[in-house]
Parts: C-alpha cells; structure tokens; sequence
C-alpha cells in the first residue's frame, strides 16, 4: 500500500526536519500507548498497543534511519510485528520553507503479513490514513506550540 | 471371468455421485434443531500468564448463552487432556497460554455472527512472559522451562535412538569419503480445504452424539471415554464426509471438547467449525526437523554408514500420533533403499512455545523426513564422488533378490525392485538425453537440474507385538453382511477422507466374493454401527482394513462352500471356488453362484449350520508394507528472478497390486502436489516472539493449478508377499518420495556454482539470493 | 472471528436486518438476514443449500464460488444483501431434469474429485469459463481455476474434466448447453 501527504507547519524546517528525527519528539505524535528505546542515533526500537479491525493488542517494532539530509530529507524504515501479523514501513520526508512556512511532503510504503493483512486494503486504508492524520495533526501542534 | 468391478479395474467412483450434485454431507452441513455456536478467544501472545478473563461483556452481547473459561472446565476436571503421545494437551488454560493463537474461552452463542460478537467482547488481560521459539535455544543451560509441571525440568521430552553407535562411528572414521549434511525440514500445515469442527448433541437418554472431522472415529470415542469419563455405550462419533484429512483431523482438538461441555451446559446441540486462520495457526502442524546427516562410502562409491541427528520441535506438547514405542515414528526408515551395514539415528523432541507439531502432513510417522534426508544426502555423496546420481543410486540399492531384507535398524523390507523403478523413470524421462541437453545449456550459461528420488515407504501400521496407539493395538477391520437377494454391506473401521474407499473396498470384495462392486455398500464412519479399528491415516486403510476385508469375504467363502456344496449335494471337498462361482471340480456348469447361496443361507440353509451369510475380521498385518518408486524432475530456472519451474516430473510408483488404477493415480497426483508444496511454497515462520507470519491463506502459500506441474506417472508392480491380495498403500508415497527429487534438481543445476544444498521451501527469493552472491563473487 | 469486524460497519445504516429476495437456481427465494451475512451462509443456512462450501476467510480458496448473474464470484466476499434482486447459480443447479451437466460428468469421468470439497467451487469456476471461451486451452484452463485451491487432486485431472465437459458441450449431443 502507498500513502501520500503534505501538510504545511508554521514552524522553521530545521526545526520540523529535526522534529521527525528526534525519537522522543515524533513519538510524543503518536496517539497510541507505546514504549521507545533509543538503541543509537540511527536505531529504535519498542512496543505500541495498536488496533486495526479486529486485531487489537501489542506490536513490537524497530526503526532505521535510512538517509538524514537535513533539513530537506530523511527516510526511515520500520519493522513491526504481533497479533500473528507483520508489518514493514519506509517512510520518506521532504521538507520545504518558504516565507515561515514549511510544507513537509510524506510518502510511506507498508507491505503487510499476516492476520493484520486478511482485513483487506479497504478496511486497512482506512484506519492507517486515520493514524497517519492524527499523527501529523499532532505533529504540527507540537511545532506551532514550541 | 471378470467380476464387474473387481480388483485391477478403474471403475468410477460410487462416492462421486453425490459430491458432484452438493449433495456430500460435510460436518458444517449438519443442522439440528436448536442448535447453537461455539466460536473461541484465541492468545495473541505466545507465552503470557492469564490475569484475568473478564466475561461479563461478552455475556451482554445479543445472543450470548455463555462462556466457558479454563476455570470451569477445571472444576470438572477438563481443563487438561491426554495427547495421543500421553503427553497432556490443554482444552483452555487457567493460568498459562503457550503458544499464539491458543484456546482461551469458548463463547456459545445463538449464531454464528453472535458467537464471534461475543469473543470480541470477551477481554483477557495477560502479562507476557518470555518466548522459547528455537528448539535449539530451548536445549541451553538456563533456558525458561516451558512445562514445570513435568517431573523432568527440561523442555527436552524425550531422547531416542537406535541403531550400532560405535559401529556406525567407527565404519564413518574407516570411511574413504564422509558428506555431512544440516538440512531443515520447516514447519508446515496440512490445510485440508475443510477445516475441522463438530456438532455435539446429548439425547433425552444422556447419550451423546458428536459429529466430528475426524480419520479415526472409534479411537475418539475411547478417548472420549476415558476423558470425560462417560460410558462408551453412551457415546456415537459419526465421521461425516470429510473434506481432506492429510493426518490433521487425527489429534482430538480443544475445540471438539469445548462444544461437547458447551452442549452439556447448555442442554442445546452445539456447532464448533473453525475459520481457516484458526486452523492454520493452531491445529496441527508437520516437520519442523533440524536433520544432521553424515553418510559414508569407499572411494569406488559403495555405501558404508550413515548417522543421523535430529532436533525435533514439537511446540509446547508432543501431540503427535506416533505409534506409543515410536517417538520419533518410523524415521528409522532413513537408511532407505540402501543396504548399509552400519547405521545409527537419534532424536530429540524439544517443547517450545508453538502449537503442536511434528503430527501430520500426508504422512504422520516421519517417513517424509526420512526419505528427504537419505535421498538428499545420497546426492551429495554422489556429487562428491563425482558419480551420475542415477548410476550411483543403481549401484548401491538393495537388489531385488534380497528381500525379505532386514535393514540395518531393524525393519524388514517385504519386497522391492529399486533398479526396475529407476530404470522405468530413466526411460520414460530419456534420462541420457536430459544429461547432454544440461551439458549444452551449462556451456550457454543456462540453469537446469534433475532430481532423483529413489524413496523407500513404510506403511500399514501395524503388527501388534509393537504397534499400539494409547495402548490401543493398530489392527483394522471390515464386517460384511450378504443379503438374501445376494447384495452386501460391508462396515470398515477406518474413515475415508477422498480416497476413495467406498469404491475401492468394493472392489476388494468384488473380487474376493464374485458380487458386483455396485451391489454392495461401503460405510465407515459411524462408531455405532461399524467394527472397532483405527482409522485412516499413515497410508494403512488398504494394508490393514483392505486384509480385513479379503481374510473376512474369504471366512464368508467357506461358510459359502458348504452351502453351496448342500445346494448342490457333493461335499465340500469337490467343489473349487472358480470364475467368482462355487463350481463343482471339473464340471463347469454345476455350480452356484454367491447369489444363489445367499438366498439358501436365509431360506434353505443346511441343518445343524446358523443361518445367514455375515463375517467379520480383525486384522493384525503380520509385518509392515514397503512401498516404493523412483522420481526424476527435471527443472528450469530463470537466472533473473530465482523462479524454478518444473518441466517435467515423472513418477515411477510401486504399491503392489493396485486395486484401483484411476485411483491410485489419483493419489499419486496429489501426494505429488503435497511434495511439491513444501519443496517450492510453504513454510510456517515465527518470529523471535513466537508470533506467527503467515497464519492464513494469504501468506501461506497452497499450490494453485498454475505452480502445479503435469505430473506424470507410471508404475512397476512388486505385490507384498504377506497382504491377502497383495497390496501395499499408496497415499502418502509421493508425498514422501517427491521433495528430495525437486530439491536435487535444484542443487542440480546450481551445483557448478558450489551449491551442495539448499533449505525448502526454495523460493524465487532463496535462488536469486544464490545466484546473486555467485554473480558478486 | 473475522465475521464480527468485516460487517459491524454497515449496520448503522441500513439498519440490523433486511429482506433478501433472489432467484437461486431458477427458483424465487427470499430471507429476512442481518445486514452482515455473507452471501455464503445467507445459502447454506437460510436457503440450505450446502453444497457451496466455505474454505477460508481471506477469498483464496473458491470453494465458495457461485455464479451471480452468470458470473463466478466467491461467495464468502458478498453480502447477502448485494446479492437482492439478482440471478444466483450453485452447485445444486447444474443437474437438469435428471441430467448431468457436462462438468458434472467431466469430472466423474476423468476423477477430477477426491474428498469433494472443492469440487461445487471448482465446477462453477469451469462453467463460468466455459460460457466465456469454449474451447479453452490447457494453460488458460489452469489460469482460470488459479482462485480455486484443492488439496487431493493435483489439477490434473481437474484440467482433463473441463477438457472432457468442453469437448462434450461442443460436440453434436452436447447441444452447446451453457
């Protein structure tokens, strides 16, 4: 499944760019209970307690920062797992300012396995976009608050 | 003088009738009157004690009669069972849940759509505990102990072994040439397209009825028996038609039990039919073998020892349905159709924290396994030696003079002729051809194999000086009744699951009383009406119920004979049993035929003999049957995307005399499709959290009519000196024979390149990835 | 489990149950249903007609294929209520006036069958490829059953009984029958 956005932050894109990259800050984004483990500055790795349909309950998941260019570019890749299913995620960000404004583009790639993928794209679409919003709407409150 | 119908024949079958109108009645197509459904909470972890379970929810759901937790099936002492193994299986866990996808609660409710409303409601809350997931890790000093309420604080279950250590270690050490080998036999799933499930019904008399997916009816009622503690007269198991069995509707599931309580409690006939994810995610899975073999010869390519270690992941309990004496099956087939003089093989079986396994996949006693490792590694030997495969294999079989032939771990071999086998495949293949086409397309960078798999089975389970399940002896049996009018019904204790017995045992008594096969009736599956046995699984209906069926028509001949000789007033003695007719010796006209005597047998039976024309035989094969053929697959691959595809596949099978040639054919057909799927597609993987990828159709992989080759087949015909007809079983042989031929055809055209072996399943991926390194280097 | 989540959204709309009306067979049948049965238990348990069977829950298996409209579709992926007001056949209508149909035969003949139960979704697949291309190939013949999964049979022989049905159904006695 491929997944696409742009949302637009009145925050400086060195901030934003180092927003996302920051472990503990972009995981303050996520709505979902979870643990995160900084393992080096290009590893993480933890457990979220996450539902999609019918499957409800805990994932563990490590994440590789793939390619850091601040403050334009960076893309991380993601491996999940639990509830008898799999999840593997590459997210690219490109970030943009312009007249205080930065406009971030978003690009994420899942492939799914598992129980999780029985659920069918629709049903997975839906929920994931829902995630994905939340995420970035929190995201850009956080920048615009700081 | 032919009887319609009789052995040798490829009649249609009687049971497709029915099958090809919808008409079959499989166990989800079972309604009765109030019936209710039992769907089931299921583990999303691995390993976790239960905190609690919190039904009160669930119960609120519209539709919702009740949950059942471990903890009230504790209170009546159901919360453990017995496996087949007499290890202790849980039906729902009060305090530990050992692998994903385990039973937690049964919810029973009015619907189907209620019932799983309700197991959404129902929340349990766990605390995860560490996960166990490789057997070998399992083995280490310190290693979490996955079942403390053995005596034994190891998750080591048992240690076998067999054969001359000393002797095989030393021929090894004497050896000119040693190839060692690790091969993995991954964990798979049989998948029958049916899953499994039951309906439950108590009478107004307290007798329950319970129509069950299962291959061995009259061993679940004893089970039943002795678990619940009901009286066994008091319980009916009724085997419906089956949709596919491959071994996976042997074990006694959870879930068979839960609609049982549920049915008690609840005083309604109660439904449990499994989803698909569930059965593929906790009913009973197959292999999962960590194989190191070592395999010896001199340096002018004669055999001389092999040793075998195996790691056997078995999850969290040994559920497997080995014969009891056998824990690790008949794996000590492995020496296969080789006469080694020394040989030596040991098992481990190992709990971790997955589902049962090592129980069945078109073949239950390990013989799959057996048959890879030796028809691998012989290969190898081969290679090393730098012999052709086919001269190789020629060179050491055990010569068809040989037999009776006792290997050297103890089995003894009815009767075989290895070389006519592979000499067949060979021909039919144009084997010398194949050789010089590969030669050519090495030279222009192309990639083709072939694979020789010169299998040995072991079938017909079994002889009851060492054959037993549960203490339950592994003989079979078969009751006819001849009717007045000359028509019969025959009872069987086995359970056909689409082989076909309805005709094939037909065709058994055809021929063995001179009735045509549409005239009598075939029923299995009712432990209310039909003789003890049990069961089918492990290739054993025709080697055990089908000797049953002959020795029990010839106990109704002799009782035929006498008869016949009244009606024709000589003595017994001057009649012969001649063109499926009593005839009187020399004088072909007086005679009578089985019709004839049936009706004097109700109406002018001779004085001071009973009436009626009815026999029953329990048979207890004296020895085992030795199936066997030889396999050639010849297969391209694409250099681009490490995609195999099989060009041709030639079967060349020996299961004695054939009752049934469509049949068999048709067996061998899909015993060939099942080796093909774990050769190329399935596999079972966990993650380190016992998380399992690919629990349903999507991620695990079944052959499609696009993946499936057209298979050929051919066969040579060597009758088992010891069956009444000769037979020896045919299900599972190419199941057991096909793998090895398909990955040496791989390792085959990839063996310039340095490849000795690669792990099943060989993905695109597997290859590419070779290739690619290759490439690199 | 999976029957809860995949039909729990429609149900604030259209309300908890509705009266479906079809043709199955030939034959007007109706049922009053939950908005969420499947198509697939909407035949076995409301109409009884359980010879359309139910093989998995991710619409890999096509043991549940049917025709809708003389189209082969899974039968476990439709509601029962998209299936109002429209033309279903199932295994049970292939035999006419007492007569086979030529797949019924062809997979007889040719022991295209073992256990059986893929055999109703097979056959439908086969009819509805044979309506579209009547003189199909070995390769499309396989393409075509490539969402029909059966467990005993290898293919083979399922191959030769649509070839078998195919040629009967072009030849003189065949009369062309769909």
């Amino acid at each position: 499944m491929h997944f696409e956005g742009t949302f637009t932050v009145r925050a400086s894109s060195t901030r934003v760019w180092s927003f996302f990259l920051s472990p503990q800050e972009f995981s303050s984004a996520i709505d979902d209970p979870h643990t995160i483990e900084v393992v080096d500055a290009d590893h993480f790795r933890g457990t979220i307690k996450a539902g999609v349909a019918f499957i409800r309950g805990t994932f563990t998941w490590s994440a590789t920062v793939k390619e850091r260019v601040p403050p334009e570019r960076a893309q991380m890749a993601v491996h999940g797992s639990g509830m008898g299913s799999a999840f593997d995620i590459v997210a690219t960000l490109s970030v943009s300012e312009s007249a205080g404004l930065t406009t971030v583009k978003w690009a994420a790639d899942v492939q799914m396995s598992g129980t999780i993928a029985t659920t069918g794209a629709r049903l997975l679409q839906g929920t994931t976009e829902k995630k994905t919003n939340a995420f970035f709407e929190n995201a850009r409150k956080m920048l615009e608050v700081a | 003088m032919t009887v319609h119908g009789g052995v040798g024949q490829s009649i249609k079958r009687k049971e497709d009738a029915r099958f090809v109108r919808g008409k079959g009645n499989y166990v989800d197509d079972v309604k009765l009157p109030g019936m209710l459904y039992l769907d089931i909470v299921r583990s999303p972890y691995a390993h976790a004690r239960i905190r609690s379970i919190n039904i009160e929810k669930a119960l609120k759901v519209p539709g919702v009669l009740a949950v059942i937790r471990g903890k009230d099936l504790e209170a009546a002492n159901l919360a453990w069972m017995p496996t087949l193994m007499s290890d202790k299986q849980m039906v729902l866990p009060v305090e530990r849940v050992m692998y994903q996808s385990q039973e937690v609660a049964a919810v029973v409710a009015d619907s189907r759509y209620a019932a799983a409303d309700g197991v959404v409601a129902v929340e349990v809350d766990y605390e995860p505990l560490p996960v166990v997931v490789d057997p070998m890790k399992a083995l280490e000093p310190g290693a979490p102990i996955l079942r403390p309420d053995r005596k034994e604080q190891t998750n080591r279950i048992w240690h076998w072994e067999v054969g001359d250590r000393e002797g095989t270690d030393k021929a090894l050490k004497e050896s000119d040439v040693v190839v060692k080998e690790n091969l993995y036999i991954p964990r798979i799933h049989v998948s029958s397209i049916e899953t499994c499930g039951c309906v439950a019904s108590f009478d107004a008399m307290g007798k329950l009825t319970v129509w069950m997916t299962t291959q061995a009816p009259h061993a679940i009622r004893t089970v039943f028996a002795l678990v619940a503690g009901l009286p066994e007269q008091k319980i009916r198991i009724i085997s419906p038609d089956i949709g596919g069995g491959f071994g996976g509707k042997v074990p006694v599931y959870p879930g068979y039990v839960l609609a049982v309580v549920a049915a008690l409690k609840t005083g309604h006939p109660v439904k449990w039919i499994e989803d698909r994810s569930e059965n593929i995610q906790a009913d009973s899975f197959a292999r999962d073998y960590h194989i190191s073999a070592e395999i010896g010869a001199t340096r002018d390519g004669k055999l001389t020892a092999l040793r075998v270690k195996t790691i056997a992941d078995h999850g969290y309990t040994d559920a497997a349905a080995n014969p009891s004496k056998f824990p690790a099956g008949l794996f000590h087939i492995v020496t296969g159709s080789y006469p080694f003089e020394k040989a030596h093989v040991e098992v481990d079986g190992v709990y971790t924290n997955k589902p049962p396994g090592g129980i069945a996949y078109r073949c239950s006693f390990r013989v799959t396994e057996a048959a890879f490792t030796i028809e691998r590694i012989v290969d190898s030997l081969a290679r090393k030696l730098g012999m052709d495969p086919a001269e190789f294999r020629m060179k050491n079989f055990i010569p068809p003079e040989a037999f009776p032939f006792k290997s050297a771990l103890g089995w003894e071999y009815d009767s075989g002729n290895y070389q006519g086998a592979l000499r067949k495949a060979m021909d039919i293949v144009d084997y010398d051809a194949l050789r010089k086409e590969q030669a050519e397309k090495r030279k222009r960078g192309e990639l083709m194999g072939i694979g020789i798999s010169s299998f040995t089975e072991i079938v017909g389970a079994g002889p009851s000086h060492t054959f037993d399940i549960l203490g339950l002896k592994m003989f079979d049996s078969c009751e006819i009744r001849i009717h007045p009018t000359g028509k019969a019904i025959a009872r069987f204790g086995t359970k056909s699951q689409g082989q076909g017995h309805e005709t094939t045992y037909a065709q058994i008594l055809a021929e063995e009383l001179g009735i045509s096969s549409e005239d009598i009736a075939i029923e299995e599956g009712d432990t209310d009406t039909a003789p003890y046995g049990l069961g089918t699984y492990a290739s054993r209906s025709t080697p055990t119920a089908g000797a049953a069926a002959s020795i029990a028509a010839r106990k109704i001949r002799d009782k035929a004979q006498k008869i016949a000789a009244h009606l024709l007033e000589v003595s017994p003695d001057d009649l012969e049993w001649k063109d499926h007719k009593f005839q009187v010796k020399g004088v072909p006209d007086k005679a009578k035929t089985m019709a004839e005597i049936a009706f004097a047998a109700y109406t002018n039976h001779p004085p001071g003999m009973e009436a009626g024309l009815e026999a029953v035989d329990y048979y207890d094969p004296p020895n085992l049957t030795y199936p066997f053929g030889s396999y050639i697959c010849v297969v391209d691959i694409d250099k681009e995307t490490g995609e195999v595809k099989i060009r041709r596949f030639v079967a060349v099978d020996d299961c004695g005399t054939i009752i049934n040639p469509m049949i068999v054919e048709g067996q061998i057909h899909g015993g060939l499709t099942m080796g093909l799927a774990p050769a190329l597609l399935e596999e079972i993987h966990y993650d380190e959290n016992g998380n399992m990828l690919g629990g349903s159709f999507m991620d695990y992989l079944l052959p499609t009519a696009v993946e499936t080759p057209k298979w050929e087949t051919a066969k040579t015909t060597t009758p088992s000196p010891h069956h009444p007809i000769g037979a020896k079983g045919v299900g599972e042989s190419a199941t057991v024979g096909a793998p090895a031929a398909i990955v040496n055809a791989v390792v085959d055209a990839l063996a310039h390149l340095g490849v000795t072996h690669i792990d099943i399943p060989i993905t695109p991926w597997k290859v590419w990835k070779i290739l690619h390194e290759k490439r690199a280097a | 489990m999976v029957l809860t989540e995949m039909t729990s959204a429609g149900d604030e709309e259209t309300g908890p149950f509705m009266n479906v009306h079809v043709t199955v067979n030939g034959a007007p049948r109706s049922a009053t249903v939950e908005t969420r049965t499947l198509l697939v238990h909407f035949l076995r348990e409301n109409l009884s007609l359980t010879g359309t069977h139910i093989g998995c829950d991710t619409t890999n298996c096509g043991a549940c294929t049917i025709l809708l409209d003389g189209k082969a579709v899974k039968s476990c992926t439709i509601l029962a209520v998209q299936a109002d007001g429209r033309e279903l056949r199932t295994v049970e209508g292939l035999e006419t006036d007492g007569k086979l149909h030529p797949i019924q035969e062809g997979f007889i003949e040719e022991h295209g069958l073992q256990c059986g139960f893929c055999t109703p979704g097979m056959m439908m697949c086969s009819v509805a490829l044979l309506q579209k291309n009547p003189h199909p190939t070995e390769e499309q013949i396989r393409r075509a059953i490539s969402g029909n999964l059966c467990r005993c049979t290898g293919y083979v022989n399922i191959v030769k009984a649509i070839q078998h049905a195919a040629n009967k159904m072009a030849g003189p006695s065949g009369g062309g029958r769909p």
